[in-house]
């Protein structure tokens, strides 16, 4: 198993504008963990201030116990994948990928071998004597792709290195990179926009924005327990309105808001009675009900319902307001009819500010 | 159906042409421009002095090798076009080898007064030739350089640099941050960046920086004349010199194609051997 990461109060500054508040985190040997954030938020940043490229303006990286804020990029042992792909405009795929190996001093008698099972991994087997200007944009990725795992490091560090491929492949070559690290035990980094696949492959999502780490969590909980209505919003879709505490026993809760009186369940919240805040609720907590035929109801006239062939995904008007669920595909709804949902008090979510 | 009962339009008729007849305009001005001024040249060059070109004439009546003979004979032509590859290859590589580094830290670093510092180095380019070559003769004299290779070759590279420079320096300026940090990333070290990556991607800017200060010292007349002879004979030197004795427009045809050769041949050495095309697709895709 490899060494995990930690880093301590980063902040980096590009002129005045603050790229990175103060951002500290750790990561365990061989865990998985992914980067989410939206377009700005300083992700490509805090990676290449963990590659060494940038020199953070205060804080500390450490690598294990070692603080490596004054090693150079080519002696640590973290390979990265660039978002801008950063391939050698002359040299061809095959010496592309193998220069991490030859910097590395790794035995020449190994190289064709691992190169080979890195372009195969990327299904770029054949291309090997292409130069980059000869490669379809996805290609040239998964060439990025390929150089940093073949290299083997302590850490890898992905810059969303699979915008580029199409559905499928990027479900094959995500599944292959979680294989070869977990085999191999490497510590990674992986940013990416797609949520879906960030809950999908990481042992733990670090939510970002503006600089600052908002949430940092495992999957699960990130979606199930935002700490924010940052997070809830950002990650997957989420009704969130304003309402008032009315009251509080413990963790229940009685919240007045624009889907009328709710009752809920929430143990991370800490809000006290009177308090104003935001109710999150997902569109797959929903549930169809007939009218009064249980508590906790929300109702409603259809106004908007598509059929997505594995769910039926609606817009319902509550009042001014929507909500927004997901039902059963073999509900029939028309447009305009009355409609009630209950809901679980525990899928309740109470969120400040 | 609409682009159909639109092709009779005069408008688009009209756009058409346009488009067909602007490259061949195109190619006529060079004719004109080159074509036939070189072709004059060479026929000039051939006259036989026997029978000669005048007026109403289009064509000479007569050609003959009898202007090559006597400038080849009578100017020692083979050593100074020696001497002149000489200084132009010892020019390019001290140009290059002074402005690598410079370019380098204009380009990829952020230095103070670096706007300054590039207009600087492009004056050479913009004073006069003659002020500059008799203000570096007078300096390159009281270095004791008059008269010798070395003073001809500091004083061509001092006008080769700026060339040099101004490319090298845009070229480093456009190199992608993230290329040299992958190569970092992956273990290179200073050596291998410079080897591996700088100099590949660099190269096109290098060979064509370079041509320009090679082309420019072959032809450098004034630097040469004052600091270089009377030891120090190149083909401008030697032929313009040759020139002043007695004007006639059949050798001085010689004189231009002759110096002419070294140059046309450099430029298809240069075609053949270096593939551009890369540094584009680099550049462009992301
Ligand atoms: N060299 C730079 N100089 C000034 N500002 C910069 C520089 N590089 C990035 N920034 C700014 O810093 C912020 C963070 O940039 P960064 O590239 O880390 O974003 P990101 O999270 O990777 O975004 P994306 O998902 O779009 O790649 C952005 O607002 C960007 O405009
Ligand atoms: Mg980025």
């Amino acid at each position: 198993m490899t060494q995990g990461l930690r880093v301590q109060n980063l902040t980096k500054y590009y002129g005045d504008y603050k790229a990175l508040d103060d951002v500290s985190f750790a990561i365990e040997g061989g865990q998985f963990v992914t980067l989410l954030g939206p377009s700005g938020c300083g992700k490509t940043t805090l990676l290449r201030v963990i590659a060494g490229f940038l020199e953070c303006d205060q804080g500390e990286v450490y690598f294990g116990d070692k603080l490596i804020n004054d090693v150079p990029p080519n002696k640590r042992d973290a390979a990265m994948c660039f978002q801008s792909y950063a391939l050698f405009p002359n040299k061809n795929v095959y010496e592309n990928i193998r220069f991490g190996l030859r910097m590395r001093k790794v035995p020449p008698e190994e190289h064709k071998e691992r190169v080979e099972e890195a372009m195969a991994m990327v299904n770029l087997t054949g291309l090997g004597e292409r130069r980059p200007y000869e490669l379809s944009g996805g290609q040239q990725q998964r060439v990025a792709l390929a150089r940093c795992i073949v290299v083997r490091p302590q850490l890898l560090l992905f810059d969303e290195p699979l915008s580029n491929l199409d559905a499928k492949l990027r479900e094959k070559v995500r599944v292959e990179i979680r294989e070869v690290q977990k085999k191999l035990g490497i510590t990674a980094i992986y940013v990416t926009h797609d949520q879906a696949e960030a809950l999908a492959i990481s042992d733990q999502v670090i939510t970002m924005s503006a600089g600052c780490i908002i949430q940092n969590a495992p999957p699960r909980d990130i979606y199930d327990r935002p700490n924010s209505r940052f997070v809830a919003d950002f990650v997957g879709t989420a009704n969130i309105v304003p309402c008032r505490i009315l009251e509080r026993t413990g963790m229940e809760y009685l919240v007045q808001s624009p889907y009328g009186e709710l009752r809920a369940v929430d143990a991370d919240c800490d809000l006290p009675a009177g308090a104003e805040g935001y109710l999150c609720i997902r569109p797959e907590d929903l549930l169809p009900s007939g009218k009064g035929e249980s508590s906790n109801q929300i109702c409603g006239a259809v106004r908007t319902a598509v059929y997505m062939g594995n769910l039926l995904d609606m817009f319902v008007d509550i009042g001014t307001e929507q909500i927004r669920a997901s039902i059963a595909k073999d509900w029939n709804v028309t447009e305009g009819e009355a409609i009630c949902f209950r809901v679980a008090p525990d899928k309740v979510r109470i969120l400040g500010g | 159906m609409n682009n159909r009962t639109k092709t009779g339009d005069p408008r688009i008729l009209m756009k058409r042409l346009l488009r067909l007849m602007l490259p061949f305009a195109f190619i006529m001005l060079f004719i004109a421009w080159i074509v036939i001024p070189m072709g004059y040249s060479v026929l000039w060059s051939l006259v036989d002095p026997q029978k000669g070109w005048n007026y109403p004439d289009l064509l000479p009546k007569g050609l003959a090798l009898t202007n090559w003979e006597y400038v080849i004979k009578h100017t020692k032509i083979g050593s100074a076009m020696g001497n002149s590859f000489f200084i132009a290859i010892c020019t390019t590589l001290l140009s290059f080898l002074f402005a690598m580094p410079t370019a380098y830290a204009l380009g990829r670093r952020n230095l103070r007064g670096k706007q300054i510092f590039k207009t600087a180095i492009l004056l050479p380019m913009i004073l006069p030739g003659m002020a500059m070559s008799i203000y570096v003769g007078r300096v390159l004299y009281y270095m004791g350089f008059s008269g010798t290779y070395t003073g001809v070759i500091l004083a061509h590279t001092l006008i080769g640099i700026p060339y040099m420079l101004r490319i090298l320096v845009v070229s480093f300026e456009s190199m992608p941050q993230d290329i040299l940090d992958a190569a970092s990333n992956l273990g290179a070290g200073p050596w291998v960046r410079l080897k591996e990556v700088y100099l590949p991607m660099l190269l096109p800017s290098v060979v064509s920086g370079s041509i320009f200060t090679f082309i420019n010292s072959m032809e450098e007349f004034t630097m040469t004349f004052i600091i270089g002879l009377p030891a120090v004979k190149t083909l401008p030197t030697v032929l313009f010199t040759y020139l002043g004795e007695g004007f006639s427009q059949t050798r001085a045809s010689v004189v231009s194609l002759i110096l002419l050769i070294p140059n046309l041949a450099l430029l298809m050495i240069v075609e053949r051997c270096v593939k551009t095309e890369y540094m584009g697709a680099a550049l462009g895709k992301m």
